[in-house]
């Protein structure tokens, strides 16, 4: 009897076999790969920011007016033992408008997204860069190097030339080899640099403006502040290694990702487990109690049960770590393009562990599933689990009073009712699918909305948004040739018959400190400039208007300890300024630490660092995309943008990743749910054999079978799309927003109910709807006698 | 044709690629309003012949023809409308649907006829039949609630609820003890004698002795019947189980 229970039990659930087989493999092959590449990703980063001498700070500079004095000062700092070394370098800015790339005898425009391009040599002791291969690297003169995401963006290769003209110097360059640059090789950094030979940089530096980097090893916490209350000029942007550490870390979120699937896939397999394995108990209720009745212990019966499932997840398992090992392998391929790594070889040993606590996990699930034994005594078992209690209340609802409802949807509705208990799986994996389903399609919405515009400084409401309008001019150094810049593009765009309305936003690294104390704070600043100028938010207090007048972000109130209606101390262009704070807000500006400046003050003489998108206003009903497709056509030379490309731009084009994500993952999902559906349909079927059969002998046809049980699965749905709703709203609210929030604020997740809750759903409801109906037709093989099975 | 009409009718099962022929072109006939008993040993094909002549398994070869209706040329969907429609079972083990109450398995097959009747009217109905058959103070009950002899009354009234022009038994009364037998035998002549035809399986002499006329199969075949007549209140019933009984063990029984 033993084997006779485990061999009908291992041919007759060969779907359920296979399925639960199926989901252990898959759940493996996720949870292995992916912890796998997080581990190599983490320890990758500190291993490349070693490799590189990546410095504990980086500190830009944009004018060299205190240089004498920063030296002198980190002379002293080094004496006393506060840092342990320091160096510094140039980096010469260019603009993309200014290189031209020469590839396959064709010239074209050079295609990049970062924010500002530098040119650079391999002169500093700091923030190394390698070839391909880790190498350091070597250039002869008339060779350039570019970053290998500059290089896959630009969709560049080896060989092809770049002519770079800049401050009267025109040289055109071959690319020797694409390099990893720890620093400035990473999108996000939203600095890129061009390496190249020392004799080349001299010739562009010539007439050039050029930035000052200064690279800081040090592992004293208190020398930052200390630097920054010097009260240096020029001071532009400091750069931790903190900071880098951070960007790179971003290249987890994929495996992070994945790490989500493997364990929804765990969960998914286990509840899967419970129902067939309950099940199997149930129907084998006689020969149980025979075993239990001729003295079998009941561990002896379990371990029949425990047999079965080991087998399968030892298997399963096995087979999981084995293809997780190429995957692991090609994942940390794709890492190491961008980093260069201690080890390149695979740790199989933590597949061969995440596959082990798999078996043990599914075990020890098993082992909780099978206590309802315990419970039964052996004549209750022979009399199938019945124990003479038949007298339940039955909790369901009377076809006599629903005067409306079809005999198929009563019936659904009726089992549901029922036996809420024996549907809860279903719902639970339905459940977790909508809510997987949603969270890509939130985090999409939610960059699409005019929230995280505003959350980048950017009016939604614009009719458009223009970069680089400096053209071949080079780069802007000063508000004024900014607006130089807006003014020529405004008298351009009238010519062509579009009036528009330009708000710019410089941006400045400025010095503040408390009217109390000395402790001074170099603060990314933005000022807006123009006609639409009041479409910030802010979270307390109002914007700053008149002159005197100011508003920082929470971040840098909280660590500076300021409050609304405080006074600061703004260093400006050599001059004191007294300055009220107004008002506090949240945004993604410098990872949430930044200031805003009234419209009012004159920085005309602070040294600009950049300027943020330029929002053109229109007299038109076009939508953004509209406006940006036609202006690119009229005005190629500059970068039309809508919001969303720009936010997307702005998060490492994370939206474009799960925009791509999207389709697949529906698949993925539908499938997954599909097969649980089909199992769990081909389940019930068996269960319900003995009453389909009465059911056809009194006249119901298999169509009203098929949508009795059709009509109850998609109850099952309707019902676990309802309790997803609440569900995926708290996902929103504790995962999404924590998450955004790591990037500088928190923000309403925004939710479009229609994709989220119908549209997707929708998608997910047909795959259900038609694996039930697959597995509904073995119901027309029920015989008429299997009435017998009628308990 | 008002009459059930079976003619040559064969079944045959292939069981471990051996042919069994339960049924060997069995002729019979059932008129309107009559009451037949099947009786016979163990293995003779007595539930195979209810089975197949009410359409719930097909005929090898053969015809059944219903009330004018060829049996055999219907369409599986033609068949299960039918079997809804115009006839009715009852099976020795009381088979309805746990998770609804008494009255909603009764009124279940006509809700789902969908027959133009309103549903207030259908259960009005119901109401009447449960009435009839001594079953409306349990009409709200599970099915677990109810004795087994209730639960038959309810299988009845299940059977008759679409207006049936016949009722297919599969020993009715096999399944209840004495009395529970004798009151649903009951209520069967009494529906018998309302007009319905009645065709039932049984091994129980007082069952058959209530019938109109009895066949006895042996070996898939009709080996031969006895009419009883119309069974009245004013009737011995001994006499009658007697004559049976005499029948019977002529036959071998």
């Amino acid at each position: 009897m033993f084997w006779q229970i485990l061999k009908r039990d291992m041919v007759k659930r060969k779907g359920v076999n296979i399925i639960l087989f199926l989901f252990i493999t898959l759940s493996t092959v996720f949870l292995a790969s992916s912890i796998n590449n997080i581990s190599v990703v983490f320890s990758a980063i500190d291993y490349y920011m070693d490799f590189a001498n990546v410095p504990e700070i980086s500190m830009i500079m944009n004018s060299d007016k205190d240089n004498d004095k920063i030296q002198f000062y980190l002379d002293k700092q080094k004496e006393k033992g506060i840092i342990e070394d320091y160096d510094y370098d140039h980096l010469i800015e260019i603009s993309d408008q200014s290189v031209i790339v020469h590839q396959n005898n064709e010239e074209k425009k050079l295609e990049q997204e970062s924010t500002g391009m530098y040119l650079s040599t391999m002169d500093a002791n700091y923030c190394k860069v390698f070839d391909t291969d880790g190498n350091e690297l070597t250039l002869n003169d008339e060779e350039i190097a570019l970053s290998v995401s500059m290089m896959k963006n630009a969709q560049l290769n080896v060989g092809d030339k770049l002519t770079i003209q800049n401050g009267g110097v025109k040289k055109t360059l071959t690319i020797k080899t694409a390099v990893k640059d720890a620093a400035y090789g990473n999108e996000m950094v939203g600095m890129t640099r061009f390496m190249m030979s020392h004799k080349n940089f001299l010739e562009y530096q010539k007439n050039a403006q050029q930035l000052g980097v200064y690279y800081i090893s040090t592992s004293n916490q208190h020398f930052l502040q200390d630097f920054n209350n010097q009260g240096f000029e020029g001071v532009m942007n400091t750069v931790t290694l903190d900071t880098y550490q951070l960007i790179y870390s971003f290249d987890m979120i994929i495996a992070g990702l994945l790490i989500l699937i493997g364990v929804c896939l765990i969960l998914i397999a286990l509840l899967v487990l419970r129902f067939t394995l309950v099940f199997s108990l149930e129907e084998q209720y006689q020969e149980i109690g025979i075993l239990k009745a001729i003295g079998l212990r009941d561990f002896a019966i379990k371990r029949l049960y425990l047999i079965k499932y080991l087998a399968i997840v030892i298997v399963g398992a096995t087979l999981g770590a084995l293809m997780s090992i190429p995957i692991s392998q090609m994942m940390i391929d794709g890492v190491s393009q961008n980093m260069i790594m201690n080890n390149h070889q695979l740790n199989v040993l933590l597949n061969i562990v995440c596959a082990f606590i798999i078996i043990v996990l599914v075990l020890i699930f098993c082992y909780f599933c099978t206590r309802k034994l315990n419970k039964v005594s052996a004549i209750t078992a022979i009399h199938g689990g019945y124990t003479g209690e038949r007298y339940s209340k039955n909790s369901g609802i009377r076809l006599s009073r629903s005067q409306h409802l079809s005999v198929p949807f009563y019936l659904g509705l009726n089992d549901i009712m029922t036996h809420i208990s024996r549907y809860i799986v279903l719902m639970v994996t339905f459940c977790i699918s909508f809510i997987l389903m949603t969270i890509p399609l939130n985090t999409i919405h939610t960059m699409n909305s005019p929230e995280m515009s505003k959350k980048f400084a950017l009016n939604p409401e614009s009719s458009v948004y223009v970069r680089k309008i400096e053209g071949k001019n080079g780069t802007y150094h000063h508000t004024k040739e900014l607006m130089n810049g807006v003014e020529y593009l405004q008298k351009e765009m009238n010519e062509k018959g579009y009036s528009a309305k330009m708000t710019v936003l410089p941006i400045y690294f400025l010095s503040y400190n408390h009217e109390d104390t000395n402790q001074k704070n170099t603060i990314m600043s933005l000022q807006i400039l123009g006609p639409s100028d009041s479409y910030l938010e802010y979270d307390e207090g109002d914007a700053p208007l008149l002159e005197n007048e100011i508003a920082f972000s929470k971040d840098i109130m909280k660590a500076n300890d300021w409050v609304i209606g405080e006074q600061v101390i703004l260093n400006l262009s050599g001059q004191k300024k007294k300055m009220m704070i107004t008002g506090t807000y949240t945004d993604y500006m410098q990872i949430g630490q930044s200031a805003r400046l009234n419209p009012q003050i004159d920085c005309s003489q602070e040294i600009l660092f950049d300027y943020w998108a330029i929002m053109v206003d229109l007299d038109t009903d076009k939508s953004q995309q509209e406006v940006a497709k036609i202006m690119q056509n009229l005005f190629p030379e500059y970068e039309w943008k809508t919001a969303q490309e720009l936010v997307d731009q702005n998060v490492g084009g994370i939206q474009e990743i799960l925009s791509s994500l999207l389709i697949p993952m529906t698949v993925m999902l539908c499938a997954v749910i599909m097969l649980i559906t089909l199992l769990m349909e081909k389940l019930f079927i068996t269960r319900e054999k003995g009453e389909i059969a009465m059911m056809k002998s009194i006249g119901f046809k298999q169509v009203s079978i098929r949508h009795w049980q059709i009509m109850r699965m998609s109850l099952v749905v309707i019902v676990s799309m309802m309790i997803s709703i609440p569900l995926s709203l708290l996902t929103n609210h504790f995962m999404l927003r924590p998450i955004f929030a790591i990037m500088g604020a928190e923000l309403t997740i925004q939710v479009d109910p229609l994709q989220a809750y119908l549209i997707y759903p929708g998608i997910l409801l047909i795959g259900i709807i038609v694996a039930t109906a697959i597995a509904t037709r073995s119901a027309k093989n029920i015989n008429i006698r299997e009435m017998n099975n009628l308990e | 044709m008002d009459s059930l009409r079976v003619s040559n009718l064969c079944k045959t099962y292939i069981v471990n690629k051996r042919q069994n022929n339960v049924l060997r072109n069995v002729d019979l006939e059932i008129k309107a309003g009559e009451m037949v008993a099947i009786m016979g040993p163990s293995g003779s094909g007595k539930t195979t012949l209810l089975y197949t002549v009410s359409g719930m398994d097909d005929a090898t070869a053969g015809k059944v023809n219903f009330f004018g209706k060829e049996l055999t040329e219907l369409k599986p969907n033609e068949m299960s409308d039918l079997r809804l429609q115009e006839m009715g079972f009852v099976f020795q083990q009381m088979y309805m649907l746990k998770n609804l109450s008494i009255y909603d398995n009764i009124i279940l097959p006509a809700y789902q006829a969908n027959n133009k009747c309103k549903r207030k009217d259908i259960q009005e109905r119901a109401k009447v039949l449960m009435q009839k058959l001594g079953i409306n103070d349990v009409s709200d009950n599970g099915v677990t609630e109810v004795s087994g002899g209730q639960l038959q009354r309810a299988c009845i009234c299940r059977s008759l609820i679409n207006q049936p022009k016949i009722i297919f038994a599969d020993e009715p009364t096999g399944a209840l003890n004495k009395q529970n037998s004798i009151e649903v035998m009951e209520e069967l002549t009494r529906i018998n004698a309302e007009g319905t035809s009645i065709m039932l399986v049984t091994h129980d002499m007082r069952v058959a002795s209530k019938c109109e006329r009895v066949l006895y199969i042996e070996d898939g075949n009709i080996r031969d019947e006895m009419t009883l007549g119309k069974c009245q209140l004013t009737d011995d019933m001994r006499l009658r189980e007697r004559q049976l009984n005499d029948w019977l063990i002529k036959l071998g029984w």
